[in-house]
């Protein structure tokens, strides 16, 4: 629903600027400045998600005929196949040959952490750009980011924001940065800084999600309104799903949604030194491929075919990893990982945030597994902890997992060892009404060996109920990663058949949209 | 139910031979499965845990040659860095090979190409860094050169003042890291120059040509494909890639030693299993080898008390009774049980009973006593039929006298039965020494009894006779303390004559002959009585006064 009506203001936006250009034809002929903006580019050269090579020639042209200022909105370095191995480094890489005059710093970039993110920082030649963040260690930047860039476009100073959403400490469990309290009036003040010291324009391009901002997102756009910023973009592939009247009310204030996106800003000043801006949407997918670019693409996959494309073993059942089929229900692919933690741990029961998958891919057996598959689904480099804890502990956990369903969030548990029978449609914290463990119900004070990721352990994704738990180290523990586990699972096996059993119940079977 | 020793003392050797042998082949057969264990350990495990050991050494080397090959600040100190690192490369790359570790090799291989890779760039960025040096020399250079050239004419100062500026403005871009900087600065140095274009537009035609050719040269280092922008923009992309691509193998090493470790592991759990599996198997072996060393043990000893109790036993006992069968008096043999030892006393007692018999017959036969060795009974009657029949024929007076031992039942209670034999034979020795005449006999009747026949003798003469016995025995001076009459052995005479004329019977003789016996018993013993068998009378003739 929400779609539709998003559509149709779109339409409607369009259609106002396209009479206003039409009927302006001078400030056509007159200066000219681009702004190309992208966000959420994950992997190299892809159809459906971005591509690198697609972009670059889409940049030679607009660059041919004015200037431009090309700023990614982040969300870039993780996750992917390649940036399990390398961390990012690749996208950098790919990004330098684009020359991007600045990348906002998302919540994704902080998938390895924060000493990563500042390695990755110093290969780019360009600025990471995070307006509302603070580095506890040195109470100033995070190092290699700054909180803003004033780029030259032609003979206008632009200066450039960008801003992390507010859940990114606890999705990411980013422990050294804190985050302003109030991003609007940091936004305000920084941009009226900007102007004083004699910047023209002024824009803010936000990190993903949508719908993290939702709870200020009228006053970021009062201030696209007001004038304080010339313009704000973003960017959320997910936006589509999100169930919420909340619309786009200023033409400057931007949201695209296609993977393939392009948003376009063209900027006219006219002889009283106006600006008028004209914001149009494009696919990357209607240019073709630089060749230096996909030149530089297929080396890197190349380089790591061999690799990558090592086969583990068969698949025998079907499954889905896009988020309503691993967010708010019972996985396969799920039951899998969660097995294969409790195995390697010697736990009696494990689980996992469903946000841990990423690939959202269909499988449909029989099919060959290869590592390029897996390192797809589980890009995150993570290890696995066991932990004693108290049934008490396990039920506040259940009830955070499915605390944020509706909106299908990553902190959705896939188990092992357990059952969990719940309702939907219950008020939040009050969803588990049956949970066991191995057979018995789960009792408040017993205690109980529990296989999962570092992530939760440390609390990341709200589940803070961990954070006083010791965890008890065992033989072999450090040395695999997560995805080592699963690979190994399956080579192990050689065939595997993950099924649906019956561990996660909903009473309710809301259906999902 | 019969138990034959000989099939149980077989089947109690072969039981043995079996146990044993049974022993042997779990001792040997745990002794095979331990060197096999070593076998294993030393030809595999061990090698393989030495060989990972050597790899993580080998490895460890990796991320500190990776750093190095990227800073290197010259070829020189790059190749030197490059084979280094093909040199542990190839030792690592060797020691995976040896141990047949296929996952790891593909891995290691992509470190290898990475380092490669790597080593290509730094190359890369080292010949750049020695290029837009040349380029900044050549630039200032030029500007020296334009400077000095153009020096003191007036038309020119204007011209090179700005061809400073745009030399200064490309200085700048030299120290610019941002790529949108570089870019822009292009488009600036772009403008500047078209600047420079329409100046020397102004210029007159004399210096026209030299501003001209300084401008374009300009031009050409400054924004040419391969000027100082396009140089600099690479140099900007290569640092970024070289820096990328470092820390990329970094992670990579990291992984791979933390693969190397896990491997390890695995192969320290697997040997660890192997060992804890062996002894769990060799304590089972060992429970039941002592299991069966006890029931072996066991059967040793019940065999040995068999032996001893059944077997050895039973024939000592079987050869004392045989002994003192032979030494003495023949009894039956009882040796229980049902075995050839049985078998063996069933046979002594048959040839026992056997020879008994013989000896009886033998001694039916003969017709001397054996124990005094005078005549026996068979002897005296036949001695005495023929005596009789001569004293018919011959009309001589006949005389018997029949002599017994006084208390001798007492005596050989007393001093037992070889006393009372001994004693005996001294008493059969005195009759012989005393009875001597040719035509006289001598016997012994029965027990203690001994019996004369005096042919041709008067009852007076007899008398006389007795009176010598009684007198001789009575030297022998036999010690009897149960005596009753005497301390020492007596005997009792009873005598019977015939005379001449009248029919003399066997049977009335010694009946006389008895009573006399039986008188003299009566009347205290020690002393002889005659009874006259014709008169049927009797004459008491006291034996001592």
């Amino acid at each position: 629903m929400f779609g539709k009506v998003f559509e149709s203001v779109r339409g409607l936006q369009v259609v106002t600027l396209t009479i206003a250009l039409l009927a302006a034809p001078i400030a056509f002929g007159k200066s000219e400045y681009l702004i190309v903006y992208v966000s959420e580019m994950t992997e190299m050269d892809s159809e459906t998600k971005g591509s690198y090579p697609k972009l670059a020639s889409l940049l030679s042209q607009y660059r041919s005929e004015s200037p431009v200022a090309f700023v990614s909105g982040g969300g870039n370095l993780a996750p992917s196949t390649l940036s399990s191995l390398d961390m990012g480094s690749h996208i950098i890489d790919l990004l330098n040959s684009l020359e991007p005059a600045a990348m906002v710093v998302g919540k994704r970039e902080f998938s390895f952490y924060e000493d990563q993110l500042s390695l990755r920082a110093y290969e780019a030649a360009f600025p990471f750009v995070s307006s509302n963040s603070t580095d506890k260690l040195t109470q100033g930047r995070l190092d290699g980011t700054v909180d803003q860039v004033v780029v030259e476009l032609g003979d206008l100073q632009l200066g450039i924001l960008g801003i992390l959403p507010p859940n990114t400490l606890e999705e990411y469990n980013v422990k050294r940065v804190v985050l302003a309290e109030d991003p609007v009036e940091l936004i305000r003040q920084k941009a009226e800084a900007l102007r004083a010291s004699g910047v023209d324009l002024v824009m803010m391009a936000y990190s993903c999600c949508y719908r993290d901002y939702l709870n200020r997102y009228a006053e970021f756009d009062e201030l696209v309104t007001s004038g304080v910023l010339d313009f704000a973009l973003g960017k959320d592939e997910h936006l589509l799903l999100t169930d919420n009247p909340e619309m786009v009310k200023h033409p400057n204030h931007i949201w695209i949604a296609q993977g393939d996106e392009v948003a376009i800003i063209r900027i006219h000043k006219d002889e009283n030194n106006h600006f008028l801006f004209a914001a149009s949407k494009e696919s990357m997918n209607n240019y073709e491929a630089d060749a230096d670019v996909l030149e530089q693409v297929e080396d890197y996959n190349r380089r790591l075919d061999t690799l990558l494309s090592e086969p583990l073993g068969r698949l025998e059942t079907d499954f889905s990893t896009h988020l309503p089929s691993i967010r708010s229900r019972e996985n396969p692919f799920g039951n899998f990982i969660a097995d294969a933690l409790r195995n390697h741990a010697g736990a009696d029961i494990a689980f996992l945030n469903s946000g841990f998958i990423r690939a959202e891919r269909d499988y449909v057996a029989p099919i060959e597994l290869t590592r390029r598959d897996i390192l797809a689904e589980l890009p995150f480099r993570d290890h696995v902890v066991l932990l004693e804890v108290t049934g008490g502990q396990l039920l506040a956990a259940m009830e955070n997992s499915l605390s944020q369903i509706e909106d299908m969030k990553g902190r959705y548990l896939q188990v092992s060892g357990m059952q969990v029978i719940y309702d939907s449609s219950l008020a939040v914290g009050e969803r588990v009404i049956a949970l066991k463990a191995n057979g018995q119900t789960v009792q408040e004070n017993q205690v109980y060996r529990l296989a999962t990721r570092q992530f939760i352990a440390n609390g990341g994704d709200g589940f803070d109920m961990f954070l006083g738990s010791k965890p008890v180290p065992y033989e072999g523990q450090t040395t695999r990663l997560v995805s080592d586990l699963v690979i190994d699972a399956i080579q192990v096996a050689r065939s595997i058949a993950p099924k649906v059993e019956g561990r996660l119940q909903d009473v309710a079977q809301v259906e999902r949209p | 139910m019969r138990q034959p020793i000989s099939i149980i003392i077989l089947g109690a050797l072969s039981g043995f031979l079996f146990l044993f042998s049974l022993l042997a082949w779990m001792s040997y057969d745990r002794s095979e499965k331990t060197t096999a264990l070593l076998s294993d350990i030393g030809q595999t495990a061990l090698p393989n845990m030495h060989n990972a050991m050597i790899l993580n050494m080998g490895i460890l080397e990796i991320p500190y040659l990776n750093e190095q090959l990227a800073q290197a600040n010259s070829q020189a100190m790059r190749r030197i860095v490059n084979q280094e690192i093909l040199n542990v490369s190839a030792r690592i790359e060797q020691h995976l090979l040896d141990s047949k570790q296929a996952n790891l090799e593909v891995k290691f291989q992509l470190i290898v190409d990475e380092l490669a890779n790597l080593n290509a760039l730094v190359q890369h960025k080292l010949n750049l860094a020695v290029i837009i040096q040349q380029y900044e020399t050549e630039l200032y250079r030029y500007h020296a050169e334009a400077l000095s050239l153009a020096n003191g004419s007036s038309d020119l100062s204007i011209w090179l003042m700005h061809f400073s500026s745009v030399v200064t403005q490309a200085n700048r871009s030299l120290g610019l890291t941002g790529l949108q900087d570089l870019r822009n600065m292009r488009v600036q140095l772009s403008a500047m120059l078209n600047e420079q274009y329409q100046l020397i537009e102004g210029l007159d035609p004399s210096v026209h040509k030299l501003a001209e050719t300084y401008t374009l040269t300009l031009n050409h280092l400054l924004l040419a494909d391969n000027g100082v922008i396009a140089l600099r923009t690479e140099q900007l992309r290569v640092a970024g890639r070289v820096a990328g691509r470092t820390n990329f193998i970094r992670s990579l090493v990291s992984d791979f030693i933390k693969e190397t470790d896990y491997e390890m592991l695995v192969l320290q759990q697997s040997l660890r299993g192997h060992i804890t599996l062996n002894t769990q198997d060799a304590e089972k072996d060992a429970r039941v080898f002592l299991l069966v060393y006890s029931v072996a043990f066991c059967f040793i000893i019940v065999s040995i008390v068999f032996l001893k109790v059944r077997v050895l036993n039973r024939l000592a006992h079987l050869k004392n009774r045989v002994l003192a069968q032979v030494g003495g008096q023949p009894h039956v043999i009882q040796i229980d049980g049902n075995d050839e030892i049985a078998d063996l006393a069933g046979a002594f007692n048959y040839y026992a009973l056997k020879a008994k018999e013989h000896n009886e017959k033998v001694e039916k036969l003969s017709l001397t006593d054996a124990l005094t060795g005078i005549g026996n009974r068979r002897a005296f009657d036949e001695a005495l039929k023929h005596d009789i029949e001569l004293s018919v024929a011959l009309d001589s007076p006949l005389c018997i006298l029949m002599i017994d031992v006084d208390y001798f039942k007492n005596y050989n209670d007393f001093y037992g039965h070889q006393a009372g034999d001994e004693c005996l034979r001294k008493i059969a020795k005195v009759l012989q020494y005393t009875v001597t005449r040719k035509q006289d006999f001598v016997a012994r009747y029965g027990g203690e009894e001994f019996i004369c026949i005096l042919q041709d003798t008067d009852s007076k003469a007899a008398q006389q006779v007795a009176q010598r016995i009684l007198q001789a025995i009575e030297a022998l001076h036999i010690e009897h303390k149960t005596s009753k009459i005497a301390k020492h052995i007596t005997v009792s005479i009873g005598i019977s004559c015939r005379g001449s004329g009248g029919a003399l019977k066997v049977d009335s003789v010694i009946k006389e002959a008895d009573q006399a016996l039986y008188q003299a018993k009566a009347e205290g013993r020690n002393r002889v009585v005659l009874r006259e068998t014709s008169m049927g009378l009797a004459l008491v003739n006291p034996a001592n006064p």
